[in-house]
């Protein structure tokens, strides 16, 4: 079969000229027999683990922490700000060394994991401050950001439609996440309750609902897709 | 028992150096023979090669200054082939092998990592490794030629050298050269490269380059360089226009006499500059053919060698560890190999089986990836009388090859399109 546009003779299995896209009609008796196509549908596998790299790097942070340690107790006899600096490592092994031991790393887990490991360094500053903002505000903060970060990499990652729903959706559950962390601050630092929440609110709202709005009206999504696509 | 280990040859040092997550600089090149390969007897033919082409069956190692190549425990698994053509080489892929071996129904594809050989040196182990599958395949004798080595012979000490130290001169050429149009275009989803096969008959295309006084070279080379000024025209204003250049990578064998099956090959840069005025075919036709006949002279190649050979004799860049090595590496060829070219052409020219080995392979081709910013590429190939042009591209866009395969078909060339 020639292609009408080009004028080049094109291979049996072609459906489009690959040349200027322009398509091939065929009987269905040659469809059925030229159906071959000249490479398999395999793919090479990507993912491993960096075991060698995470491994070296464990050795430089255990490395890094003795250091420390042995510092602190011949100057002080006690941790002092080893403490901070030691944890410091632990939170910067979590969010970049760990993720090299494993093959396929769960964003889910891994967001679990990041935040249970900041909760324990507020846990561990709060203690050595001596003060008592750790339960009433740190901790709900922390759940809060949590809860928001994993429901956003559910829906991204699982739900494969309605990108303007689900951008619409978690900025207002943002905005409303920005009142509860005005209230825990209010119960913790006696400030004045819904001050600086109620612009994040209502910017969060307008945004979600546009979007929301865009989702729906398919000239508006059509365009905003023509304007902002990356 | 210590394994055998190489220095990377001149050429050789900069592809480690510059390969990045998308594109690992490797070529491939395929047959398509008239049964099913049987993977059992291909396996047996890569393991018979190895004394034949010690250095083909080497891992890509780091050393503290230099990389280098290590002989292989074991040889190469022959694999069932990919999706696509060239599919990226990992590094954790490169050191335990530098080639793939791949079959698919009655195709056998090999892709070399090019630090290891260039097309010539790896054409002549794919057809080796074709003739001793066919002679276990069928118990047949086959006859040998410049493209087929006998596997029993041992290996000589000039099939291994790195013959660019011993041709160069004391008289560096500049690397100076200005910036060329380069090509944009949509990327492809997962990095996957899109190859457009065009089947040409040799007679005809060799009678329509002699027409134009022109060697089959020179003829493609112009044509393309024709498609590049129109596709520069559509997209540039005039005053803004770039030269068109392209990258012919140049067989040193024949012009010193070289009979190494390492990286033999040096890469020139031919073209023209558009806003100079209008080109037609037969004045880019004899614009490049003088270019050639100026470039690939021994003394001009000589220099064009030492301009590679001599940095490597720096004592501060032999000391220098091997991040900073690539590091700068990467950089000068950025600047003096990819901006100042549009994109590659590589021939490997006609390929000549024995006479035995011809009703059993169809046909042969040779394919070379896309880079970073020359998003198309192109490699041809001849054999039986047809010529096969290749043109692997990174984009979406097919606008290039549109324009060059129809100005062949308004040409008068009947053209055969195959597409992945």
């Amino acid at each position: 079969m020639y292609c009408v546009k080009c004028g080049v003779k094109l291979s049996d299995d072609l459906n489009v000229c690959p040349l200027c896209q322009t398509k091939v009609y065929y009987n269905e008796e040659h469809i059925a027999v030229n159906k071959e196509k000249k490479y398999p549908e395999t793919m090479p596998t990507k993912n491993h683990a960096n075991k060698s790299l995470a491994s070296i790097l464990t050795m430089l942070s255990l490395l890094a922490t003795s250091i420390i340690l042995i510092l602190c107790y011949q100057l002080y006899d006690e941790i002092r700000w080893g403490g901070y600096a030691i944890l410091s490592i632990g939170l910067l092994y979590v969010f970049f060394i760990l993720p090299l031991w494993f093959k396929k790393y769960n964003p889910i887990v891994s967001t679990i994991i990041n935040h249970i490991a900041i909760a324990l360094f507020l846990l561990y500053v709060n203690f050595k401050t001596g003060g008592n903002w750790f339960l009433s505000f740190a901790l709900p903060l922390t759940i809060i950001i949590c809860f928001n970060a994993v429901l956003a990499i559910i829906l991204i990652k699982y739900v494969s439609k309605g990108g303007y729903f689900i951008a619409g959706g978690i900025i207002i559950i943002i905005g409303l996440s920005s009142m509860l962390i005005e209230f825990f601050q209010h119960l913790t630092f006696n400030s004045k309750m819904f001050i600086w929440s109620l612009y994040v609110v209502s910017c969060c709202t307008i945004f979600g609902i546009f979007l929301l709005l865009a989702g729906i009206i398919k000239p508006l999504k059509n365009y905003l897709n023509k304007r902002f696509f990356i | 028992m210590s394994k055998k280990w190489y220095r990377l040859d001149t050429a050789a040092l900069l592809f480690p150096a510059v390969m990045n997550k998308n594109w690992s600089n490797a070529f491939r090149i395929e047959a398509t023979i008239n049964h099913e390969v049987d993977p059992f007897s291909l396996q047996k033919a890569v393991d018979d090669l190895k004394v034949r082409f010690p250095s083909f069956y080497v891992g890509l190692r780091s050393g503290v200054f230099w990389s280098y190549l290590q002989e292989m425990e074991e040889t190469p698994k022959v694999m069932s082939d990919f999706a696509y053509p060239l599919t990226f080489m990992s590094s954790r892929e490169l050191k335990k092998s530098c080639i793939r071996i791949l079959y698919y129904k009655n195709r056998i594809a090999v892709e070399f990592f090019h630090a290891i050989t260039d097309g010539t040196g790896g054409n002549v182990y794919f057809c080796s490794l074709l003739a001793r599958y066919l002679e276990i395949k069928f118990d047949i004798e086959i006859g040998k030629s410049p493209f087929v080595v006998n596997h029993d012979e041992p290996v000589s000490e000039e099939e291994l050298e790195d013959s660019f130290y011993k041709y160069t001169n004391n008289y560096p050429a500049s690397r100076k050269e200005a910036k060329s149009y380069q090509l944009k275009g949509t990327r492809s989803k997962n990095d996957c490269f899109t190859l457009i096969t065009g089947i040409i008959e040799t007679d005809k295309l060799k009678q329509l380059s002699k027409n134009y006084n022109c060697t089959i070279t020179v003829f493609l080379t112009a044509v393309m360089i024709e498609s590049l000024i129109e596709m520069q025209k559509q997209n540039r204003f005039h005053h803004l226009q770039k030269q068109v250049k392209i990258t012919i990578p140049i067989n040193l064998r024949k012009l010193y006499g070289s009979k190494t099956v390492r990286n033999f090959v040096l890469p020139i840069n031919v073209g023209v500059n558009p806003k100079k005025g209008d080109y037609s075919l037969a004045e880019l036709c004899k614009s490049i053919a003088s270019q050639f006949d100026y470039e690939i002279t021994p003394q001009n190649m000589a220099s064009r060698i030492a301009s590679n050979v001599n940095p490597q004799k720096n004592i501060l860049l032999q000391i220098a560890p091997l991040p900073v090595k690539r590091f700068v590496l990467g950089a000068v060829y950025y600047h003096s190999g990819v901006l100042t070219s549009s994109l590659n052409i590589s021939n490997l020219g006609v390929i000549k089986l024995p006479e035995e080995m011809d009703p059993f392979v169809e046909r042969i081709e040779f394919i070379i990836s896309p880079q970073k910013n020359n998003i198309n590429n192109c490699s041809v190939s001849s054999y039986k009388n047809h010529t096969y042009i290749n043109i692997n591209r990174n984009i979406v866009e097919s606008e290039l090859e549109r324009i060059f395969f129809s100005k062949l078909v308004e040409l008068g060339l009947p053209v055969t399109i195959e597409s992945n």
